[in-house]
């Protein structure tokens, strides 16, 4: 199955880190360059989501002042699963990069730094 | 309360409530954390956005097997519902079965040998079962094109009648002109006892709500005068109301019941599919027998008639087996999930 960006940037976030709904999407931006902008309604949607496949857990909720902010964490599970997800992402970009070496003999206009 | 916070508790009522109760104050902090200094309304993305993920959630089962199982409830529901608006139009007109021995034995010019009515205990049970009577299985071979009869009849026999064919003809012209609308003088279908090839054996005629049958036996001694209350009017808008009104609700119900097995553990997942699957194939098989036997043999000239809506409603109390296995399979579904939904609270 392959994975979303905007979950993996989710996952990516929750990495021992616990983060309640605004922290994930500041984190997810910033970690994704600015290109992974989510509105709240689709983060909890994805939420929702990672939390019955067992991929985030709860770590903690704060009650303050007629607010709620429940704070989660990548679960050991949503570990595994992001680790596979990266050891493919690692395998594809590996596959690529090489096809373009071998036709070109380097990666054109990127720069190694 | 703010402004801003006002129009998002607004725009968060688009989710379901059972979500509401979960994430509600949760995604309003997350809103009103990401909103920019100042702001006081949502911007048009972000409401549409909103409206948008909320209604999925109320009306777009997660999973395929969740959009399936939702599928086969809400068709099974509405179209027994269907029968349930029917009978609310029945009961409310609520026809009676005219009175027919003075005006029948003038027009046969004799006591009758026997008569008899239509039996059936119940509104719903005469939708059920008219059909397997047989009474209006050639009826649309028999040249009348007027409002359609209630089958709730009453009849009386004349046997030994001599001349029988003048006998019905003489019928027509006498009650044509006592102000009946009277059909053509027919032979009646191939299905008739008066065979293709006879002298014409059937009449029907109509006045004040009061449906006519003279029909001649085959072999033209004898009379059957047939009495019916016209079929009330609005039975199929009715029908149509209700399965498109519950058909909604139960949509919006299984969405719900999808939506809370979704967010239970894997095991209970599977237990909820296997308790189901019993709902499901019964709500398959039964939606079937419900249309099709509601729906006259095209191979007989039956028509439907407004009392064939309430079938889908009347099968299943005379039938109840199907609505028995789809009923506690889907209770113990419920309750698997609620189980599993209070565990993750605690």
């Amino acid at each position: 199955m392959t994975m979303q960006e905007p979950t993996f940037f989710i996952l990516t976030a929750l990495v021992r880190t616990p983060l309640h709904g605004y922290g994930i999407i500041k984190a997810v931006e910033e970690l994704s360059g600015g290109r992974v902008m989510l509105k709240a309604g689709t983060l909890y949607a994805a939420l929702d989501r990672l939390a019955a496949d067992g991929l985030i857990v709860v770590d903690r909720e704060e009650a303050v002042s007629g607010r709620l902010r429940r704070y989660y964490v990548l679960s050991d599970e949503g570990r595994a699963v992001l680790e596979t997800a990266v050891e493919r992402l690692q395998s594809n970009a590996q596959v690529a990069a090489t096809r373009l070496r071998e036709a070109f003999g380097f990666i054109g206009g990127v720069q190694h730094v | 309360m703010s402004e801003l916070e006002r129009s998002y508790r607004r725009l968060l009522l688009a989710y379901p409530a059972f979500y509401r109760r979960e994430r509600g104050l949760e995604m309003l902090t997350t809103l009103l954390d990401a909103a920019e200094p100042g702001q006081v309304r949502p911007s048009y993305g972000e409401a549409a956005h909103l409206l948008v993920m909320g209604l999925r959630f109320r009306f777009v089962p997660p999973t395929w097997i969740g959009k399936v199982a939702a599928g086969l409830v809400t068709i099974w529901a509405a179209v027994v519902l269907s029968g349930a608006g029917a009978l609310a139009v029945w009961a409310v007109d609520d026809p009676q079965t005219p009175e027919l021995a003075t005006l029948s034995d003038s027009l046969a010019g004799r006591q009758p040998t026997f008569a008899y009515d239509d039996e059936a205990a119940s509104l719903l049970d005469m939708g059920y079962a008219h059909q397997t009577a047989g009474n209006f299985q050639s009826y649309a071979e028999e040249g009348w094109e007027g409002v359609l009869p209630a089958p709730m009849g009453r009849h009386r026999i004349y046997e030994r009648v001599p001349a029988a064919p003048a006998v019905l003809a003489e019928a027509r012209e006498r009650l044509t002109g006592a102000g009946w609308q009277t059909g053509p003088l027919s032979r009646g279908g191939i299905n008739s006892q008066a065979g293709p090839d006879g002298p014409n054996g059937v009449l029907w005629a109509h006045r004040d709500g009061m449906l006519l049958r003279v029909s001649a036996y085959d072999d033209q001694t004898g009379l059957t005068v047939s009495a019916y209350p016209v079929e009330p009017a609005g039975v199929l808008a009715a029908a149509l109301a209700a399965f498109a009104v519950g058909g909604i609700a139960v949509w919006q119900a299984m969405t719900w019941l999808a939506h809370r097995a979704a967010r239970t553990p894997p095991p209970t997942r599977r237990l909820v599919l296997l308790l189901g699957l019993p709902a499901l194939i019964a709500c398959g098989v039964n939606t079937l027998d419900n249309v099709l036997s509601m729906v006259p043999n095209p191979h007989t000239a039956g028509v439907l008639l407004a009392a064939d809506f309430m079938y889908p409603l009347g099968n299943q109390i005379a039938n109840p087996l199907a609505a028995g296995v789809i009923a506690s399979s889907l209770i113990a579904c419920g309750y698997l999930v609620n189980r599993a939904g209070r565990l993750a609270v605690a």
